[in-house]
């Protein structure tokens, strides 16, 4: 028989109290467009208590200083929308305007999927290349960390006591910045990244100041590479330094093989849509 | 279990459900209402498509106790009582179904479009109905079909 109980707490601090006493039991749910996936295949022996996390009034998407505050609980259609985000960071705009459908964006949230731990999560791609800082809460307080540590830290310290995935705080891009984002996907509407490559950089004429490079779908979780700010950090990007980044960017990759592409393909379309990126700043 | 209350296509519904049940079980399994189909229950095909509180969702993909108090519109409730809507009576007229299987789906996405677009361009409808699949191809008819219905609700022919 199933024992499953719905919990919508109408704060979060009442939220972190109630995960925190239901302790392995509780699972948290926000737009559902993953875990109901889940739920939906493995219809017995569930014995869960749902928290819900969508009347915590954590939908908002404000401006502070330099910096966009994205509540977790924000859905992907209202981010899309949103003038600030589209002004403010459009690179975050154009990513969730190119993930799943109208129907599932209108559900869907950043919140949950940082939460699916996804390879191919497309949010948290777009976050980390614009160096977003991710804010959980628990009854043990707050917790603040960049989105490329969440990621890789295991889930016991990073949501310590039961914690909620509060909001992401995006710094705004300057005036001498530029973004970038390329998703390859099997079509053009409702399909999940085959790969992804996004940046945030400054240029000086063709002269690169900082290059903040991510890969999604290359590896267990979407990351900075590193290879890309070592080799084009105050450099002239010419056609021959693209051409060694994309190869040399590949060392840094795990891809793997699944029902969209194989590892063999990934690796092949990460070098056109590097290039790619990198081809838009000079 | 747990209590839901729901409204659906006007009507006030109370259901004991279970916290991991979908919108989509609910309507079918518990109050009988089978305009939104099975197709993967994955989110993949639309063939649940319904609107809540106004909003294009997946049934199957909404915990059914996440919606509770909210407004549910399936198919059915699209026309009702007042006859065919403009959408559905250019569905028929444009031969936009072949088995059937996807049109609950495309009327109510096709309806979330019109809602806020009442004069889509043919990329707008494609975009709209970009998560709608049609095992049976008639992609060409339904974007035709809505087209039509636009027009005519646009130009105040229509039922709203
Ligand atoms: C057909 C289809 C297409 C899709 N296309 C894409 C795509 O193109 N790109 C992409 O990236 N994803 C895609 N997805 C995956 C999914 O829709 C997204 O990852 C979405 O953002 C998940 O958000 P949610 O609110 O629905 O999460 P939920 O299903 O509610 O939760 C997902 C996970 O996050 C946890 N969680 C949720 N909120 C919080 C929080 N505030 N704090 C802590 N943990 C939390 C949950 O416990 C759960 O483990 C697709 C899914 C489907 C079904
Ligand atoms: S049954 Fe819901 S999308 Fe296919
Ligand atoms: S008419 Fe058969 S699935 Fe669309």
């Amino acid at each position: 028989m199933l024992n499953e109980t719905f919990h919508a707490p109408g704060d979060l601090s009442q939220a972190c109290s109630l995960i925190s006493d239901l302790g392995e039991k509780a699972i948290i749910i926000a737009g559902g467009t993953d875990l109901m996936v889940r739920f939906n295949r493995h219809r017995v022996n569930r014995n869960v208590a749902l928290v819900y996390v969508g009347k915590l009034g954590l939908n908002f998407i404000k401006e502070e200083q330099d910096h966009i505050v994205i509540g977790a609980c924000a859905n992907l259609a209202d981010i899309t929308a949103s003038a600030l985000v589209q002004k403010k960071i459009p690179l975050l705009a154009r990513a969730c305007s190119q993930m799943a459908s109208p129907a599932i964006r209108n559900a869907a949230t950043l919140g949950g999927n940082l939460g699916t731990n996804a390879r191919n999560a497309d949010g948290v791609a777009a976050l980390m290349a614009l160096g977003a800082v991710v804010v959980t809460a628990s009854t043990g307080g707050e917790i603040r960390m960049p989105i490329e540590a969440f990621v890789t830290t295991p889930k016991k310290e990073k949501l310590a006591n039961g914690g909620i995935v509060k909001q992401f705080e995006v710094p705004c891009l300057t005036a001498d910045e530029r973004w970038a984002w390329e998703k390859l996907r099997q079509r053009q509407g409702d399909s999940r990244s085959i790969l992804s490559v996004s940046l945030r950089t400054k240029m000086a004429g063709n002269i690169c100041k900082s290059m903040r490079l991510v890969l999604g779908s290359m590896a267990a979780h979407p990351f900075v590479s590193k290879t890309a700010a070592e080799l084009l950090e105050g450099k002239y990007i010419s056609s021959e330094l693209i051409d060694q980044a994309a190869k040399e960017i590949l060392s840094e990759t795990d891809p793997g093989t699944d029902s969209r592409a194989s590892a063999w393909y990934r690796a092949k379309a990460a070098q056109v849509l590097i290039r790619r990126v990198l081809s838009q700043l000079v | 279990m747990v209590l839901l209350e729901i409204s659906v296509n006007g009507k006030g519904c109370r259901v004991l459900v279970d916290a991991t049940t979908s919108l989509l079980t609910v309507l079918r399994e518990q109050l009988h209402i089978t305009g939104p189909k099975i197709g993967c229950e994955t989110g993949d095909c639309g063939a649940c498509s319904v609107l809540i509180d106004g909003k294009l969702r997946r049934a199957c993909l909404t915990n059914a106790m996440s919606v509770n108090g909210s407004e549910i519109t399936t198919v059915e409730g699209i026309g009702g009582s007042g006859g065919l809507h403009a959408l559905q009576k250019s569905f028929y007229e444009h031969h936009a179904s072949q088995c059937g299987y996807c049109t609950p789906g495309m009327i109510v996405a096709s309806k979330a479009l019109l809602d806020n677009n009442p004069t889509p361009t043919e990329l707008e409808i494609k975009e709209a109905l970009s998560g709608n699949l049609c095992r049976c191809a008639s992609y060409v008819n339904i974007i035709k079909a809505v087209k039509s219905a636009a027009l005519k609700t646009s130009n105040g022919g229509g039922e709203p």
